[in-house]
């Protein structure tokens, strides 16, 4: 059984290790406050991870996490089409982001930092 | 919901039906534009007001692609294991077209190489061997093939009779239209070289070699357009279990073969570099001899190129050889 962060980064499907600035992972975290479709997604990575997907890149992504279960489209709002998280989805963000806090926290420990500096945005 | 731009263009639907001919996706597989086209075209246009940066077209090629790789069972683990088991034997099968392409090469390089061998029975042996065994192994991988050709007939008859031949034609006319050109430049080669003596065929006419290196290039075209039905006929044609089980077989005995006649190509080399490294460099006695003539690199390094290929197909069928419902 695939671990949920796997199924989450793809790894497992002959990918390799992933960063939290993979798609799969950004599209998740972006649904996390809800439901957004195509334009609102790239807007709301590019807003808190400084990431600039392509649209090519982040449809692959939204079919990858389409076909493992991790998300559903919702109905058309005209021609956009709105995704959100399903349950396996939460559940595999949640596995996620448990797992980055954990490294997150042995790094910072081993550096000798009592506080996490904030990201710097690209 | 955010957007604040929202640009219609042209045979995009507001009930969300599928944009499935729209040519900034034309990469894309169909199947994958009829579920997913509608909403990406709508991002496109949201983005992007106008032409495309060139960025983002390199990046719906790449994903169109992408997708098709995986569509056809070639990458990832989303097709069905049956695609995956076929999409391997025919990258194998693909592989081998490439390796004929160098095989030819390799077999206009080598003509008359025995009589540049010195006249002991040491010096001829290996290089003989080489050869022979290189020569008996490509006769049985092209029966192979044909086997293969074979066994796959009865059902691509059936798909040319529910309609398929619509899906085909384009490739099909590319194909005859290049076999054509081909085999009228054929003509023109074999009849301008007959008053040629053999050195003026072997570089010694610089309009011959040019119009040998063009008839080449037609041909490995014409190979390569061939290939291209064959793949396409073989990904729309319905195999049984069994069929796919001796096609995937074949493949496999395929690559083997090409490892083969790439191993024996490389000792014919070395026989030759040893005893007769002047036919290697093509060059006159007292020159300096090297063995790393580029035409034969070149046509080494694509045997190396097409038995990896066939390698790596092989393999992906050899994962899916048990996984497959049969």
């Amino acid at each position: 059984m695939r671990s949920a962060r796997a199924q989450a980064s793809g790894r497992g499907t002959g990918r390799g290790p992933r960063r939290a600035n993979d798609p799969p992972l950004l599209i998740l975290t972006s649904l996390a406050d809800g439901p957004k479709h195509g334009h609102a997604l790239l807007k709301d990575i590019e807003g808190f991870a400084g990431v600039t997907l392509g649209p090519g890149a982040l449809y692959g992504a939204i079919t990858r996490l389409e076909e493992r279960g991790l998300i559903e489209p919702l109905d058309f709002d005209d021609r956009r089409r709105p995704y959100r998280l399903t349950a396996a989805g939460t559940e595999s963000l949640a596995d996620a982001v448990a797992q980055m806090r954990r490294l997150a926290e042995v790094g910072a420990v081993r550096l000798g930092i009592s506080r996490l500096p904030r990201p710097k945005m690209a | 919901m955010t957007g604040d731009r929202h640009t219609r263009g042209d045979g995009h639907h507001g009930d969300g039906s599928t944009t499935t001919g729209d040519r900034r996706l034309r990469w894309y597989p169909p199947a994958w534009r009829a579920r997913y086209g509608s909403e990406l075209c709508a991002l496109l246009d949201d983005e992007y007001a106008g032409l495309l940066p060139a960025k983002v077209r390199l990046g719906l090629i790449t994903g169109g692609l992408r997708e098709r790789a995986r569509q056809s069972g070639l990458t990832g683990d989303s097709a069905p294991a049956e695609d995956r088991l076929r999409a391997g034997a025919l990258v194998a099968f693909g592989a081998w077209v490439a390796f004929v392409v160098a095989g030819a090469s390799f077999a206009k390089f080598s003509e008359h190489f025995d009589q540049a061998l010195p006249h002991n029975a040491g010096a001829h042996r290996l290089a003989d061997v080489a050869f022979s065994l290189l020569q008996a192994v490509a006769a049985v991988t092209g029966l192979l093939v044909v086997a293969g050709a074979l066994i796959a007939m009865p059902a691509f008859s059936r798909l040319l009779r529910a309609s398929g031949w619509s899906s085909l034609r384009g490739h099909l006319l590319r194909a005859i239209a290049c076999t054509a050109v081909a085999l009228g430049v054929t003509v023109a080669l074999v009849v301008s070289g007959h008053h040629l003596a053999p050195v003026q065929r072997n570089g010694g006419v610089r309009w011959y070699g040019v119009l040998f290196l063009g008839w080449a290039l037609l041909v490995a075209a014409t190979l390569a357009l061939w290939g291209v039905v064959a793949v396409a006929a073989a990904m729309r044609v319905t195999l049984s279990a069994a069929v796919l089980r001796v096609e995937a077989g074949l493949a496999f005995a395929v690559t083997g073969a090409m490892a083969v006649m790439l191993g024996a190509t490389a000792l014919w080399w070395a026989a030759m570099a040893s005893h007769a490294p002047a036919f290697l460099s093509a060059s006159p006695a007292g020159a300096q001899r090297s063995p790393w003539d580029a035409w034969l690199v070149g046509t080494v390094a694509l045997m190396s190129l097409a038995t990896a290929g066939a390698i790596a197909g092989s393999t992906r069928a050899a994962c899916n050889w048990t996984k497959r419902r049969v």
